[in-house]
């Protein structure tokens, strides 16, 4: 398996995709960016971490204009600074290019950050997504998160509908569609571990 | 920016950065500035004060016109920018062929609106009978051009915006330079008044359109139009003019305020104080329009250095930005107190309307060696991504205090009360946005102060201390 590979991971809240890129990492010795990717970003660019950050973790919908008596989303928000290096677009592209940069050098997993979507062009590019059922992922992340049932799930909707815009706003696509990947596992019918197993079978058969 | 954001931003001498970013924008801004200008000299002196006044009326109107043009413009634009970045070429040209569409229509339903409505709309712009035959001669051929005008701006922004300022620059200075040429060719060797001049700007208009069209049917340029996007896509609609929302808004507010000023400027001082009105707009505008320019260079310096945490730089470029903008803007104040008729004489020879501009150009400039300093700052403020402020603070000038200064000082003051009203909202305005930058200022000082006891915020890309921030 001397040939470059490249897996991008998307996941719902909660499914444990995470969980699944960390263990694909380890066992396929593979390096792994999730929020990594914003460091690299910034420590390429000079900017400081702190606003890759905040790009990455904006609720699209926050209603800022509402003196304007509109709700516009944050990032559409930039406009007003459209020539500003510091909005959401810029922003995206810098980490854009940084990821297809690291993409280029390494085989590597990119959890999130519209990674199919900006590596669709890459040789040797996997694309996964993982679901689960919304009792499944609200027992984990009532778990890590210490929260109730109930709560978890209002923190999954929330969750889900930020990366939902944060998606079809920079890929003029819809997160989720099956279309965008090369293959979605429900991890709450088979177990995350089964995930990994599932993953590396594929990547296995295909870069072999 | 098109371009990802280059280094330099953070290590270049700023002067030099702001000279190389700044030239540009100062150029395209001074040449939009001088076509206006043009207009109102050859309608000035060709054909005569109340022709003055006539323009002056319909500007709130062009104005709007504009407005909704950017409400396509602006947004659609962005979203390029956007899809270029990710070479994303098909929904690019999607976008394009929306702009097409939009600016079409959109023209289309504001010019037959407004030709049917054209005589209530001028008079409560603020005509009369005497200047309305010039208003309307004027924007009946304005509004029957105005689909071909959206068009050529709309297409124009997204020429910028897709990686080719220098070609966007070039159409915008063709039709500077043919309107000058057409502009005395109507008006005197055709003998067509103010009409000559609404055909010369739509006819220099066309021509630029249709050279933009050319590179845009070009089939080895990256985005060109291609039939098989050429339909309406409600998603990608509403997203360009979501994104224009807010401009557009603050456009039509300035509006109002222009339909407000001359409504006061007609009652106590009558048309011709609308011509006035009109003259020094022109005047003003050309530095202003320079500011800006020096505003664009300063956004993406700010904004760079605001986020790499290097508040020197950021400092060093908005003080560098508000001395050019405070040099620029003083000619303007010495020209309209030393000498504001030679400069008025340029738009008109009728005594009764020299005299009345001469007094308002005095006024008007009596604030500016604040004004720069207050533009700068609120245009700081949206090149640290900070809008609400920045909105803030420019509708402060043009809106905030100026709308109850023109309701109050005219019935006290006459005449005098409408032109005092806008040195006066520039001053309260300018100690406004001091009092926003102090507090600003304050802040950065406490993070450079932050920033020097500990080496962890801002980190220098050479240090090794990214491993420690990879185990976040």
């Amino acid at each position: 398996m001397d040939r470059k590979y490249l897996i991008t991971i998307g996941r719902q809240v909660g499914s444990g995709g995470l969980e699944t890129a960390h263990k694909l990492s380890e066992q396929l010795g593979i390096k792994m960016y999730d929020k990594e990717l914003l460091y690299e970003v910034s420590k390429q660019s000079g900017i400081c971490p702190e606003l890759f950050v905040k790009n990455d973790e904006k609720s699209a919908k926050q209603r800022i204009f509402t003196f304007f008596g509109i709700g516009t989303s944050a990032q559409e928000n930039d406009l007003l600074s459209a020539d500003s290096s510091l909005n959401g677009a810029t922003l995206f592209k810098m980490q854009s290019e940084v990821m297809r940069d690291i993409a280029s050098k390494e085989s590597c997993i990119f959890v999130g950050r519209c990674a199919d979507y900006v590596l669709r062009d890459m040789p040797d590019c996997h694309h996964f997504y993982i679901t689960a059922d919304l009792e499944f992922r609200a027992k984990r992340i009532a778990a890590s998160n210490g929260l109730s049932l109930a709560e978890a799930k209002r923190f999954i909707e929330q969750g889900d509908r930020k990366r939902a815009d944060y998606y079809n706003y920079y890929t003029f696509k819809k997160w989720g569609d099956a279309s965008s990947y090369d293959l979605c596992i429900d991890s709450s019918k088979i177990g995350v571990d089964n995930v990994v197993e599932i993953i590396k079978y594929y990547i296995n058969t295909i870069t072999k | 920016m098109a371009e990802n954001v280059p280094l330099e931003l953070g290590t270049e001498k700023v002067g030099k950065l702001l000279k190389k970013y700044a030239l540009p924008a100062i150029i395209a801004m001074t040449a939009s500035s001088l076509y206006n200008m043009v207009d109102s000299i050859y309608i000035g002196q060709g054909v005569g004060p109340l022709a003055i006044s006539g323009l002056a009326l319909t500007f709130p109107l062009m104005n709007l016109s504009a407005a909704f043009g950017t409400l396509v413009g602006v947004g659609a634009s962005t979203l390029v920018s956007v899809l270029l970045g990710q070479k994303n070429y098909d929904v690019a040209k999607k976008v394009l062929s929306n702009v097409v569409i939009l600016n079409v229509a959109i023209g289309i339903v504001f010019s037959s609106l407004a030709l049917i409505f054209l005589n209530p709309i001028l008079y409560f712009f603020g005509a009369s009978p005497d200047t309305i035959p010039y208003a309307r001669e004027y924007m009946v051929i304005i509004l029957l051009g105005n689909p071909f005008t959206h068009l050529y701006f709309g297409l124009n922004s997204v020429m910028r915006a897709s990686g080719h300022p220098q070609k966007a620059m070039v159409a915008t200075i063709l039709t500077v330079i043919l309107n000058c040429i057409l502009d005395p060719i109507f008006i005197f060797v055709f003998d067509m008044g103010i009409q000559g001049a609404a055909i010369a700007t739509i006819i220099s208009q066309v021509v630029s359109l249709v050279w933009l069209l050319r590179i845009y049917c070009n089939k080895n340029e990256l985005l060109h139009f291609s039939k098989d996007t050429f339909k309406l896509d409600f998603q990608i609609a509403k997203r360009s003019m979501s994104i224009g929302m807010a401009p557009f808004l603050m456009n039509v507010a300035s509006c109002f305020v222009v339909i407000f000023i001359n409504n006061q400027l007609k009652r106590y001082g009558g048309d011709m104080a609308i011509g006035a009105y009109g003259i020094v707009n022109r005047i003003v505008f050309l530095f202003l329009m320079i500011i800006n320019g020096f505003n664009q260079g300063m956004q993406p310096i700010a904004g760079y250095n605001y986020g790499a945490r290097q508040y020197k730089r950021v400092k060093e470029v908005l003080k560098l930005t508000i001395i050019w903008a405070t040099g620029i803007i003083m000619v303007g104040f010495i020209v309209g107190m030393l000498f504001p008729t030679a400069a008025v004489s340029v738009f008109t020879s009728d005594q009764q309307l020299k005299q009345i501009a001469k007094v308002g150009f005095r006024y008007t400039v009596m604030a500016f060696p604040v004004v720069g300093f207050q533009i700068v700052v609120s245009n700081f403020f949206q090149s640290l991504g900070l809008a609400k402020k920045a909105i803030f603070l420019s509708l402060s000038r043009q809106l905030l205090f100026l709308l109850p200064l023109l309701a109050i000082l005219p019935p006290l003051l006459g005449i005098e009360g409408v032109w005092l009203s806008m040195p006066i909202s520039d001053c309260i305005a300018a100690l406004v946005a001091f009092i926003m930058l102090k507090r600003l200022m304050n802040e950065f000082n406490r993070e450079m102060a932050i920033s020097e006891g500990s080496d962890t915020i801002g980190i220098p890309a050479s240090q090794e201390n990214s491993v420690e921030l990879h185990k976040v």
